[in-house]
C-alpha cells in the first residue's frame, strides 16, 4: 500500500486557519517574546533560533531567564523540560486525531515538532468537522504559516521593544493566558473536558503556593485523571459523560 | 569553542532537545496507541487540565511585564473573556476582545489611581 495523496486543498486551507484569532494572538505574543529577548541582553539570532528550534513559547521564556541568570546547562534543561511535559498528551491526542495507514514516520515526527497549545487547541476545534484524511495536510498548513511568521515577529519584537510601553507589554504577555482559557471554552464538548478545565485550574490555585515546582504537573495528571475517572463513572451509571 | 557557538549549543541541548524530547515519545506512544482506546480520553483530560493549570498559573505568578498588573484585573479580564464568548456568539475572538478591553481598562484606571 502507498500513502494516500497529500490533499493540497486541506493544505492551503491549514494556511489560511492561520488567519484565526489565535493566529492573531500568537503574533503578540512573539512580539513580545521578541521584546523580551531585548530586555535580556541575548541577541536577535539566538531569539529567532529559540523560536524556530523550539517552538513552544512557555519553554522559550524560561529558558531566557535561565540564560540570564548564569544558570547552567543542566539546570536550564531540567526547568525547560518541565514546561515541555505538557507537550507529550497533547501530541499522543494530535496523533490519533491526524493518523491514517501508511503516512511516513517524518510526517509523524514533524507534527510533533509543530505541536504547541495553539495549533492544539485550533485542531481540536476544527477536527470534528473534518474528514480525517484532511486533518494532517490542514495541520502542517497552519504550522508552516505559522513558524516562519513568529520567527519574523521575534525579530520585529526585538526591534520595537523600546517603544512599547510598559501597559502594552503586559498587554502582549496576557493575551497568552486569554487565548488557552477562550481555546478551551471553544474547543469543550463534553463533561469530561469541563471537568478537566474546574479540576485542572482548581489543583493549581490549591498546590502553587505550597508545591510551586511540580504544582502545574500534579495539577494536570491529578485534574485530568479526577475528571476522567468522574466522566467513566457517571456514564457507567447511565449518565452521558 | 567560543562565547557565541556555547551559547547556540546551549539553546539547542537544553532548549531544543528538552522540548522536543516530550514530544517524539507523544509521537512513539501515539502509535502504540488504538485510537479509540479509553487512554486515549484520559490522555486528553490531562492535555485539558494542564493548560487550564496553566492560564490559572499565569493568573497567580504572572511573567514578565505581567508582574506589574494587579491581580484584580487579570481575574477580571478573564471572567468579562469567559461573559463575552458566552454572550458574544461563543466565538474565540469575542472572548478575547472581551477580556482584553476590561483588562486595558481596569489596568488603566488602576495606574491612574482611580480606585485610590
Amino acid at each position: 500500500m502507498s500513502a494516500p495523496p497529500f490533499d493540497r486543498a486541506s493544505f492551503r486551507r491549514g494556511l489560511r486557519a492561520a488567519l484565526c484569532t489565535g493566529g492573531l494572538v500568537l503574533c503578540g505574543s512573539f512580539i513580545g517574546f521578541g521584546a523580551l529577548i531585548q530586555a535580556s541582553g541575548l541577541s536577535i539570532g539566538q531569539g529567532v533560533f529559540m523560536t524556530l528550534t523550539m517552538w513552544a513559547l512557555p519553554g522559550q521564556v524560561v529558558l531566557v531567564s535561565m540564560m540570564d541568570s548564569g544558570a547552567g546547562l543542566v539546570a536550564s534543561a531540567l526547568a525547560v523540560t518541565l514546561t515541555a511535559v505538557r507537550l507529550m498528551p497533547m501530541v499522543v491526542v494530535l496523533m490519533a486525531d491526524v493518523r491514517v495507514p501508511d503516512r511516513p514516520f517524518w510526517m509523524h515526527m514533524l507534527v510533533g515538532y509543530f505541536t504547541a497549545a495553539t495549533v492544539w487547541l485550533e485542531s481540536r476545534r476544527v477536527f470534528p468537522a473534518m474528514e480525517r484524511e484532511a486533518r494532517l495536510p490542514f495541520l502542517l498548513g497552519i504550522s508552516i504559516a505559522f513558524v516562519p511568521t513568529m520567527g519574523g515577529l521575534t525579530v520585529v519584537g526585538f526591534l520595537i521593544a523600546d517603544l512599547l510601553p510598559p501597559l502594552l507589554s503586559a498587554c502582549l504577555v496576557f493575551l497568552t493566558p486569554t487565548y488557552f482559557l477562550l481555546g478551551l471554552l471553544a474547543s469543550a464538548r463534553d463533561r469530561i473536558d469541563w471537568l478537566s478545565m474546574v479540576f485542572g485550574g482548581a489543583l493549581l490555585l490549591a498546590l502553587q503556593g505550597a508545591i510551586p515546582d511540580i504544582a502545574l504537573m500534579i495539577a494536570g495528571v491529578a485534574g485530568g485523571t479526577g475528571a476522567f475517572a468522574i466522566a467513566r463513572w457517571t456514564r457507567g451509571r447511565g449518565g452521558h459523560a | 569553542m567560543p562565547d557565541w557557538v556555547q551559547t547556540y549549543v546551549t539553546i539547542l541541548v537544553a532548549g531544543a532537545a528538552a522540548t522536543y524530547l516530550w514530544r517524539f515519545l507523544g509521537v512513539v506512544y501515539a502509535s502504540r496507541l488504538a485510537p479509540d482506546s479509553a487512554v486515549l480520553d484520559w490522555v486528553r483530560a490531562v492535555a485539558t487540565a494542564l493548560i487550564a493549570a496553566l492560564v490559572m498559573r499565569i493568573v497567580l505568578v504572572p511573567p514578565g511585564a505581567l508582574a506589574e498588573t494587579t491581580l484584580a484585573s487579570r481575574v477580571l479580564a478573564l471572567a468579562a473573556g469567559t461573559l463575552a464568548f458566552h454572550f458574544g456568539g461563543r466565538t474565540i475572538f469575542a472572548g478575547v476582545a472581551g477580556s482584553f478591553a476590561v483588562f486595558l481598562i481596569v489596568e488603566t484606571a488602576n495606574r491612574q489611581g482611580y480606585f485610590g
